[in-house]
């Protein structure tokens, strides 16, 4: 038989029980994590906004670093200066297709009374506010994985969409501007920038030449690599002055010497005093520019002594480096260091 | 917090960035690119604040003559340059195969060290020229022959001459060549300046050939 009583009270208690979890739960935990999300969301779109401002500005003064620009600017270069009307109707057919690109990639907002603007915060901040309100609407707190998204989102969009308001009434400003724009972009990432010239194109796949601590580069001017017309014309001048130079050691090939070779025996043989004076003073400047490679086992005395016969004379070596060496008894194999006159 | 301080840190490293080059060539110009014997070249300054010269060009007195200071212009009509023109020239003009920036010192002082991109004709061969060796230098530089033997200077390149600086002459008598053989005055200019110049402000340079001991 069913105790009436008894069942009232266990279904009192269950019930009971759900209310009191329920509460805990949901109750006081859902109040307190949604206004706790919302400060959170709020104070991240705060940083973000920080962030972009920030960002923007160090972008746009910035050209060494924005290592994803590209044909985009050079597309508003031409875009630009087909709107100036002057000189450069002769690229039209390039610029007709280079604009349909435009037009996909860069939401160029206003193109006129000779105005270019581009409205890159309320882009960058549509963008990240619709992330920020999908997260909101969601309840969700927003990850580190979310937040570098965002602030990648941010950066590309600047680099993207980095041109400043350009005032087209001077055609020549403009252009101006925007050639110095692509030389910044050829300095930064040279290989998206193949439709500069053909030239810039070349340069772009050799290696950088490492810089010493003067600034100093050394080239191997022998090297088979040079296949430019600057290092090409420099040949044909070395040849030329090989030509004169050769001869200059008479009697060698006599009958083999043209008219305007004998020429220039005369002329390079009429020195001048203020020549002999430059010949001179280049001996003088050669030693001064003496440098030394490190090798296993010296120390800054034994390369004194073998520069000028004195041990006691490294202190000029070490005088001369200060970039180099910050203690006298420290200097490491392959180091090259100045050893003045 | 967590996502503050990402934020911060972020921030903070965008702005580190703005300043990554301390010495630029000038304020809107961090650096720029060239090319030397086909190799490519940046030319930036030094960027050690504290660094001086130290033999290099440091020296302030030299006999005069022959080593005196040289009169501001060479020709009324040829421009002087200062660094930053010159600069622009590499950047553009030798960039695109316009112009051209030589080294008119003697061959000896152009290995030592010279200014990136730039090619060596030592001022004598100017200077001393015949017209046929000048006729041979010129087709180098873009000059065409007319059916008639005429000159047509309409190609040819631009030149910015240089040498070791303000008590140089070796620029004068490399223009004074050129200009005796009719080479047009508005595509030679004059950087004044020099080598020394160019070293003073800790720009990039090539050695052709190191001397070692």
């Amino acid at each position: 038989m069913l105790n009436r009583d008894q069942y009232n009270q266990d279904e009192y208690n269950d019930y009971y029980k759900q209310e009191a979890e329920g509460a805990e739960i949901k109750g006081f935990n859902e109040d307190e994590g949604g206004f706790m999300g919302k400060v959170i969301l709020f104070l991240g779109l705060i940083a973000l906004g920080v962030a972009g401002y920030f960002g923007f500005k160090a972008f746009s003064t910035t050209t060494e670093d924005s290592h994803t620009l590209t044909k985009e600017k050079l597309v508003i270069k031409e875009e630009a200066s087909k709107t100036s009307e002057s000189t450069i109707e002769e690229e039209a057919p390039k610029t007709e297709t280079i604009e349909k690109k435009v037009i996909k990639t860069i939401e160029i907002n206003k193109i006129e009374n000779n105005k270019v603007t581009v409205n890159t915060e309320e882009t960058i901040k549509e963008e990240v506010t619709t992330q920020v309100q999908e997260k909101l609407e969601n309840n969700q707190k927003m990850s580190t994985e979310d937040i570098s998204k965002i602030v990648s989102l941010v950066m590309n969009k600047m680099e993207k969409e980095k041109v400043e308001t350009l005032d087209t009434n001077n055609d020549n400003d403009l252009l101006n501007a925007l050639e110095n724009r692509d030389n910044d972009i050829l300095e930064i990432k040279p290989k998206e920038d193949k439709t500069i010239t053909s030239n810039s194109e070349s340069a772009i796949e050799k290696k950088i030449e490492k810089v010493d601590t003067y600034n100093k580069v050394t080239l191997d001017t022998d090297s088979k690599n040079n296949d430019e017309e600057l290092t090409e014309l420099s040949k044909q001048i070395k040849k030329l002055l090989n030509m004169a130079d050769e001869s200059n050691e008479p009697r060698k090939k006599p009958t083999q010497v043209t008219t305007e070779v004998t020429e220039a025996i005369i002329n390079n043989n009429s020195t001048t005093s203020y020549e002999k004076s430059i010949r001179q003073e280049i001996k003088v400047r050669s030693n001064e520019m003496r440098i030394i490679i490190v090798k296993q086992g010296d120390t800054l005395n034994k390369i004194a002594k073998r520069a000028y016969g004195k041990a006691s004379s490294y202190q000029k070596i070490f005088d001369a480096n200060p970039d180099i060496l910050n203690r006298a008894d420290r200097i490491y194999v392959g180091q090259k260091l100045r050893i003045p006159k | 917090m967590k996502q503050l301080l990402i934020f911060s840190l972020l921030s903070s490293l965008l702005l580190a960035n703005e300043n990554a080059i301390t010495v630029k060539i000038a304020e809107d110009m961090p650096i720029i690119y060239t090319t030397d014997s086909g190799k490519k070249i940046k030319i930036e300054r030094i960027q050690d604040t504290n660094n001086r010269l130290t033999d290099d060009y440091t020296k302030t007195s030299r006999p005069c003559p022959p080593f005196c200071i040289q009169p501001t212009k060479i020709d009324p009509d040829i421009k002087n340059i200062a660094e930053l023109e010159l600069i622009e020239f590499i950047r553009d003009k030798v960039s695109n195969k316009t112009g051209i920036v030589i080294d008119a010192r003697l061959k000896s002082w152009f290995e030592l060290e010279t200014i990136p991109s730039s090619v060596n004709i030592p001022f004598p061969i100017m200077q001393n020229a015949s017209k046929k060796k000048a006729e041979m230098i010129f087709k180098i530089l873009g000059m065409k022959v007319k059916s008639d033997g005429t000159w047509d200077f309409s190609n040819t390149k631009e030149i910015a001459v240089f040498c070791n600086g303000l008590w140089c002459e070796q620029s004068k008598h490399f223009i004074k060549g050129m200009l005796k053989h009719n080479y047009p005055k508005e595509k030679l200019f004059y950087y004044r300046a020099g080598f020394q110049g160019w070293k003073l402000l800790g720009l990039t340079t090539i050695v052709h050939k190191e001397i070692k001991k």
